[in-house]
């Protein structure tokens, strides 16, 4: 089924276009977020939203753009509500703590990614631990580069920018994740 | 120190080339129909600019008001004619009509 029949046939309201949709766009969105959120079981959880909130709103789809970015914009909206959320617990943890209220939370494991030679895993473990410190645009950027293969051009139009603008994104992602990287190594010796 | 620092700093850089996509559980899919089952339909609001909502609600209002003094009006009406008639009618049972009195 092409893109433009399984649009019409979601806003007809079918189910079946439902699955189709999930099974075509599956691995992309689930990677995506994946990537942001660094957590599986959160990462399921929030791509089966996704494509919920895409077939209940499917009616304010214009086509202008690609169903694909169109899923790569919820996907990616979705993953940084996730984490503001996080963010917001942690701070409230955080001032219990401090009040003698709160429950030591327990240091998460560091991420691996499912799909990184095994020679890489650990060097790539502390990559994307050094991603969550990057300013969102930027992160977004790098991740949809360099974990999901998209082109400047397609990040571009997923972030509502200029093929400059996201090569400006990803010069400073990258100036960052190398100070990052260095402070951490730094402080290994 | 400093270029092995380096090196490692552009080889975790370079860890992720050539990475492949995370897949999903096999029943994602089934997963997320389910899910979509369970949701409610979304709400759906017609009118969604307030100044719309403002003005039905007001003639919503007042189509009330009008109705229920209307109905006010009818039906203290309806007891007066009521009234009278029963009034006229005791009057004729008693014979105390002004014509008979005198």
């Amino acid at each position: 089924m092409n893109e433009l029949l399984l649009v019409q046939e979601l806003k007809n309201g079918n189910s079946k276009a439902f699955t189709q949709m999930v099974e075509a766009y599956q691995h992309m969105v689930f990677n995506t977020v994946l990537s942001m959120v660094q957590h599986h079981h959160e990462a399921e959880d929030l791509a089966q939203e996704v494509f919920v909130q895409v077939y209940q709103s499917i009616h304010t789809f214009r086509g202008e753009a690609k169903l694909s970015t169109w899923l790569y914009r919820i996907a990616v909206t979705k993953a940084l509500d996730w984490q503001r959320k996080q963010k917001a617990k942690k701070r409230i943890n955080a001032l219990k703590n401090i009040i003698g209220l709160g429950v030591k939370e327990e240091q998460l494991p560091d991420f691996h990614h499912p799909g990184i030679q095994l020679d890489k895993k650990e060097q790539a473990a502390v990559l994307f631990k050094a991603m969550q410190q990057l300013p969102d645009n930027q992160r977004i950027a790098f991740i949809l580069i360099k974990t999901e293969g998209l082109t400047y051009e397609q990040a571009g139009d997923v972030l509502n920018v200029s093929v400059k603008a996201v090569e400006a994104l990803m010069h400073r992602a990258k100036e960052n994740l190398r100070k990052i990287l260095t402070n951490y190594y730094v402080s290994q010796l | 120190m400093g270029k092995d620092i380096h090196q490692r700093v552009e080889d975790t850089l370079s860890s992720i080339e050539g990475m492949k996509r995370a897949e999903p559980d096999p029943f994602f899919a089934t997963r997320a129909l389910s899910r979509l089952e369970k949701q409610q339909p979304e709400v759906i609001i017609p009118i969604r600019r307030p100044v719309w909502l403002v003005a039905t609600l007001c003639l919503f209002l007042a189509a009330n008001i009008f109705l229920l003094t209307h109905e006010t009006k009818k039906t203290k009406g309806d007891v007066q004619s009521g009234e009278t008639s029963s009034l006229q009618g005791f009057a004729k049972e008693y014979g105390l009509t002004t014509t008979s009195a005198y």
